[in-house]
């Protein structure tokens, strides 16, 4: 176990050293960058780790901070809720997508496109009821509508 | 000649189920499992007889593996007219398989007048390969005909309690569709014999009537409109859940595994090569209704709380992918919509007979009351789980690679609708899960009628099993029986592709 450890210890403090032959694989990657660049990435990532050194000293080592009162603060807090949900990935695809889809879904259950289907029945069960009202039974009302279409016909006959 | 016998088995099958009631309540159901039976027979022997011939018929191209022309009528040119080709004769094998499916879930469920059952099923299975079979179009739309009013039988008679109201539904747009196709079929045959002086309804001289671009468009549209009817396609598509619910197991089988497909072969036989130019005007608006239907009906399927009602909107969405496919009409996507049309057959059927199974067990369809079936249904929930991710689109299984081949080759056509479509992949597994997380997971509501998957169901279920894992494993086959008639079509239809 120690053993091992050890090993991976040593690999991560100079593993970096090792060439690796990637180089028929990544050949554009690797040159892609001037060598020897000093830019500010290059800056920031030697920085960081000295940064967080500095930290921890403040805190544990000095004790200029207290990490307890730190940890209290309702605002530290809240941040550190925050990373706890993993940013807060769940919330957001819970409120972006998962709930106006699960809404859509329930609104819409009986399928909106059946209802230009429902409406066309509606339209000829309406229309029959409308026809069969006018089946009477009376003959003075069939004889009359008889008698209109005929003058309808011969106005349009005439007319046109 | 044997095209014409396996029409005619099924015709002549049916006739004796209805009469052999007489003798014993139980003989259709076997009379009709006899039927299908010649019927493989005869496409063993059609397919291993056709391989030593070269040239079947001298008007036509080697891919046609068989050929049937004899006159019907002739005073119009109506001939009776039946080819085989690979597409063809693929589809008829799943007409058969299923219609074994068909026969076995019908085995106890139907107690009442057997004999019309069995005499309505194997109609509707004769028309079916009529229409997978006929290349003349008076001959298609007969066929078209046989097949929807012997289903209309099956639903309004041994349908569940909204059964009228469904098939009903079913009847007229099938129905008002199909008349679109015979005005189509019509004003195409006169523009023939305006042009030729001959009245003629065969597919080949059709194929090559001059027709104007305006009215060429209207016709395709005639065609375009039967045939996504019955795929179906969103906003066609609301008859189906309606007639899925209330159809019985074995109504559902070949509805969902068979019929929907003569929508799929029409597209691809009929309305692109007689109309190439036309079709490939309309190309981007079918890919389009595809798209939607696709995403759509992915969505209508998870509201579902109605078992069988989600399986038939999960339909809707697989045939999305074959609107996008057939009108992106290059050889990957086409050889995709052959895989998906059997692997889609394959998977729901087998999750109908899962959903009839249980239905029977429980005499509900609603989710709502089921829940924990693992613990009591091992063997059932293990098929409904091996479907359930079949029809996601697992890799290894039939339904990914049809639907890969599509989206791989309609990305070549289309890169945004493809991109869009793609997005299925995430609402496939949403629904399949959801269903079987309602289904076998979960407390247990009601124990008492429930037993497992009798050996009848788990060797149909198997069979399917067998057949699904195949097509996910080795395609090859399949897209090797497909390749030349697809070949010879896209070739033909030059003008489709872009």
């Amino acid at each position: 176990m120690n053993i091992s450890l050890l090993l991976l210890a040593v690999l991560a403090l100079f593993g970096g050293l090792l060439q690796i032959p990637l180089s028929s694989v990544f050949p554009v990657l690797l040159n892609s960058q001037p060598e020897n660049a000093f830019n500010a990435v290059a800056l920031i990532t030697i920085a960081a780790p000295f940064l967080g050194l500095l930290i921890a000293v403040l805190f544990y080592l000095s004790g200029t901070f207290s990490a307890q009162r730190f940890a209290s603060d309702g605002w530290i807090k809240s941040i550190r809720q925050f990373l706890l949900s993993g940013w807060a990935m769940d919330a957001l695809y819970n409120g972006l997508l998962q709930r106006p889809f699960k809404a859509l879904c329930k609104r819409n259950k009986n399928d909106v496109l059946d209802g230009l289907y429902l409406g066309s029945a509606w339209l000829s069960r309406s229309l029959h009821h409308l026809s069969s009202a006018a089946q009477t039974g009376q003959v003075r009302w069939y004889a009359s509508s008889m008698a209109l279409g005929t003058a309808v016909i011969i106005a349009i006959g005439l007319l046109s | 000649m044997i095209m014409a016998a396996l029409i005619a088995v099924l015709i002549l099958g049916g006739f004796s189920a209805w009469f052999s009631e007489q003798s014993h309540a139980d003989a259709p159901r076997w009379v009709a499992l006899i039927t299908l039976i010649i019927e493989t027979l005869l496409l063993v022997a059609q397919y291993t007889g056709t391989e030593h011939l070269e040239i079947v018929a001298a008007h036509l191209s080697q891919t046609w593996l068989a050929d049937f022309n004899q006159p019907w009528i002739p005073r119009f040119g109506i001939r009776f007219h039946l080819a085989l080709d690979g597409l063809s004769l693929l589809l008829i094998a799943l007409t058969i398989l299923l219609g074994f499916m068909a026969v076995s879930s019908s085995w106890t469920e139907i107690n009442n007048r057997q004999g019309f059952f069995f005499f309505n099923l194997l109609l509707c299975l004769a028309g079916v390969s009529g229409v997978f079979l006929a290349v003349d179009l008076f001959l298609l739309f007969f066929f078209w005909e046989l097949m929807i009013l012997p289903m209309y039988f099956l639903i309004s008679i041994w349908g569940h309690e909204n059964r009228t109201y469904a098939a009903i539904k079913f009847f007229i747009f099938t129905q008002v569709s199909g008349l679109l196709m015979l005005l189509a079929i019509v004003v195409l045959v006169l523009i023939n014999h305006h042009q030729t002086g001959v009245y003629s309804f065969d597919y080949f001289i059709l194929q090559n009537t001059e027709i104007p671009a305006d009215v060429a468009f209207w016709l395709m549209l005639g065609f375009f409109i039967a045939f996504t009817v019955k795929l179906p396609a969103v906003p066609f598509h609301t008859w189906l859940p309606d007639a899925h619910t209330q159809a019985p197991t074995g109504g559902s089988v070949i509805l969902a595994g068979i019929m929907l497909k003569t929508g799929a072969y029409g597209l691809l036989r009929f309305v692109i090569p007689l109309f190439p130019e036309a079709a490939h005007q309309f190309a981007p608006i079918a890919m389009t209704i595809g798209t939607i239907s696709v995403l759509y009906a992915a969505m209508m399927a998870f509201a579902q709380s109605d078992i069988k009602r989600l399986i038939a909107y999960t339909s809707v969405s697989h045939m999305g992918f074959i609107l996008l496919g057939v009108f992106s009409w290059n050889l990957l996507a086409l050889q995709g919509v052959v895989i998906t049309l059997l692997a889609h057959g394959i998977s729901a059927a087998a999750l109908f007979m899962i959903a009839g199974a249980l239905q029977e067990r429980l005499h509900t369809r609603e989710m709502a009351d089921m829940g924990g079936f693992w613990a009591v249904l091992p063997r059932l929930s293990a098929l409904t789980l091996l479907f359930a991710i079949a029809s996601l689109g697992l890799p290894g299984l039939g339904n990914f690679i049809g639907e890969f081949l599509v989206l791989l080759g309609a990305f070549k056509i289309n890169v945004l609708l493809t991109s869009v479509t793609a997005l299925v992949l995430i609402l496939a597994p949403v629904y399949s899960l959801f269903m079987v997380q309602k289904t076998l997971h979960g407390r247990l509501l009601n124990q008492s009628t429930l037993f497992d998957g009798n050996p009848r169901e788990l060797v149909s279920l198997s069979l399917l099993v067998l057949a699904t894992v195949w097509l996910g494993l080795s395609p090859g086959t399949v897209l090797d029986i497909a390749a030349p008639a697809l070949k010879q079509e896209i070739q033909l239809s030059a003008a489709m592709a872009p």
